[in-house]
């Protein structure tokens, strides 16, 4: 009777969503994000995922005509269990992982960014 | 009375997990049962063998989504007594801390399943409300609500700061202001009572000579925990398993549900006691040689072997986990019982098919 009366007398235990959204704790392992302007190419977080999901890979510049090449970081959210090995790996603090989650996919697309790298030209040519 | 043979499972609104069991009835009463497993085989230990041994850490979290954790320290045990690793005691402590919580969670859920399974839907949200705040402090301390991926070889990744600590004690002192009364109604409601007390009775030497484990033979009235062995820092915190002698499933309820207490308790001592030092040491070697280790999960001991040549990767990974011995007492607890108290038995021990196939 007691919980009865008491369940009448308080709001809905359930939040209201979307109107009220949960809190993150700090440090909650959310999405992953990179921030390609510190990374150096190393490769520690290629070798520290255990799933793969990360890649690092060059090519051929296509915007230019003078042998340059690009460096690539490719992504695969699908795959990525979200453990922070990379995060821990990174030396340069070029990847975080941010307290809210990733938002739901409608394909699964893997992301690639563009690292900006120092030039080649001059020591290909030579 | 003529005899019907029909399938129970794999899918069924009070099974979680698929595991099908041919049911011979007579009118309402079951005389023979055969359960069949393999609909959920995965390839994990296989995959351990393809993966760095550093990686699979995260693979057998994968092994099952409620004891990842254990499963995980269990994994990372086995591999440093390969290589002859000694962990520090602030990892030690903190590595029970983990998994107690996960114990008192993998409970919750059974307890509020087993209640949905008796047909009392408001104890099950009653279970699952309380069992929120346990995931709350595992994504508080760890980042995740249940896959926690904080134990790695050598130690753990994640330390527990003075604010974090204060924060997980209030929200265990709510804790305990929630599951108090749920833990009064599993102990004395009539209708709980009439659904299992002297149902899918499990006799104290059958239990021993088909090999249970977990709560299924300590609800036998055997005292066997792995956790005796005082692997991580049991030896050091004092443990004492939870043992009640009733045989039937009741008596494995209440197992379950006292352990939560006793998980809480662990949890509040590993609190009190936490030393100071490193969280883990670095690794570099790779294992060679074999070893076994025994940690005791939510359902019951499980067991892990590794096989390593001095290559990063492992030659062997086998794991023995507790379903797999709890399933054959079915065969005993289920002949002669009513059909309608099938799902109450089955769920009784707590089967965990994705423990099982791997």
């Amino acid at each position: 009777m007691g919980v009865v009366l008491r369940n009448l007398f308080t709001g809905p235990v359930t939040r209201r969503y979307p109107f009220e959204r949960r809190q993150y704790f700090d440090g909650s392992r959310g999405k992953l994000l990179f921030h390609p302007e510190y990374c150096e190419f190393c490769g520690e977080c290629e070798r520290a995922c255990p799933t793969g999901a990360i890649e690092l890979d060059t090519a051929w510049d296509t915007r230019r005509q003078d042998y340059s090449i690009v460096w690539l970081r490719r992504y695969d959210p699908f795959k990525c269990i979200f453990c922070g090995n990379c995060v821990e790996a990174c030396p340069y603090g070029a990847i975080e992982l941010a307290e809210e989650p990733a938002a739901p996919g409608y394909r699964k697309e893997i992301s690639v960014d563009e690292i900006p790298n120092w030039q080649w030209t001059e020591w290909v040519a030579s | 009375m003529a005899r019907v043979t029909f399938p129970f499972g794999p899918q069924h609104p009070v099974l979680p997990e698929p595991v099908q069991l041919i049911l011979t009835c007579e009118d309402e009463k079951v005389v023979e049962v055969k359960p069949r497993i393999g609909y959920m085989h995965r390839g994990i230990e296989k995959g351990c063998e393809l993966n760095p041994y550093k990686h699979n850490v995260f693979l057998c979290e994968r092994i099952c989504g409620i004891c990842s954790f254990i499963h995980a320290e269990a994994y990372c045990e086995v591999i440093e007594k390969a290589m002859g690793i000694e962990v520090p005691p602030r990892a030690k402590y903190l590595r029970v801390f983990w998994a107690e919580l996960s114990r008192m969670h993998s409970h919750l859920l059974w307890l509020g399943l087993f209640a949905d399974g008796f047909g009392l839907e408001s104890l099950f949200m009653q279970c699952w409300r309380a069992r929120e705040l346990v995931l709350d402090v595992l994504e508080l301390t760890s980042g995740h609500r249940v896959i926690q991926s904080t134990c790695v070889v050598g130690g753990v990744r994640k330390d527990l700061d003075p604010d974090q600590i204060r924060t997980v004690r209030e929200m265990l002192k709510q804790f305990k202001e929630l599951y108090t009364p749920i833990f009064q109604v599993f102990q004395h409601d009539r209708t709980i009572k009439s659904r299992t007390w002297g149902k899918g009775i499990l006799p104290k030497d059958v239990a021993w000579q088909l090999g249970a484990v977990g709560p299924t033979i300590r609800g036998s009235g055997w005292a066997f925990d792995a956790r005796m062995d005082g692997y991580a820092a049991y030896g050091e915190l004092g443990f004492e398993p939870v043992v009640e002698e009733g045989c039937d499933s009741y008596a494995r309820m209440m197992v379950r549900a006292r352990e939560v207490w006793q998980s809480w308790e662990l949890v509040n001592l590993v609190l009190d006691r936490l030393p100071a030092g490193e969280i883990n040491v670095p690794v570099e070697d790779n294992p060679k040689g074999e070893a076994i280790h025994r940690a005791e999960q939510p359902r019951g001991e499980v067991i892990y072997y590794c096989r390593g040549d001095g290559s990063p990767n492992l030659k062997r990974l086998k794991v023995r986990t507790p379903s797999f011995a709890n399933l054959p007492t079915l065969l005993v607890m289920l002949p002669g019982c009513e059909l309608a108290d099938v799902p109450v038995i089955t769920l009784s021990i707590d089967p965990c098919i994705a423990c099982t196939e791997r």
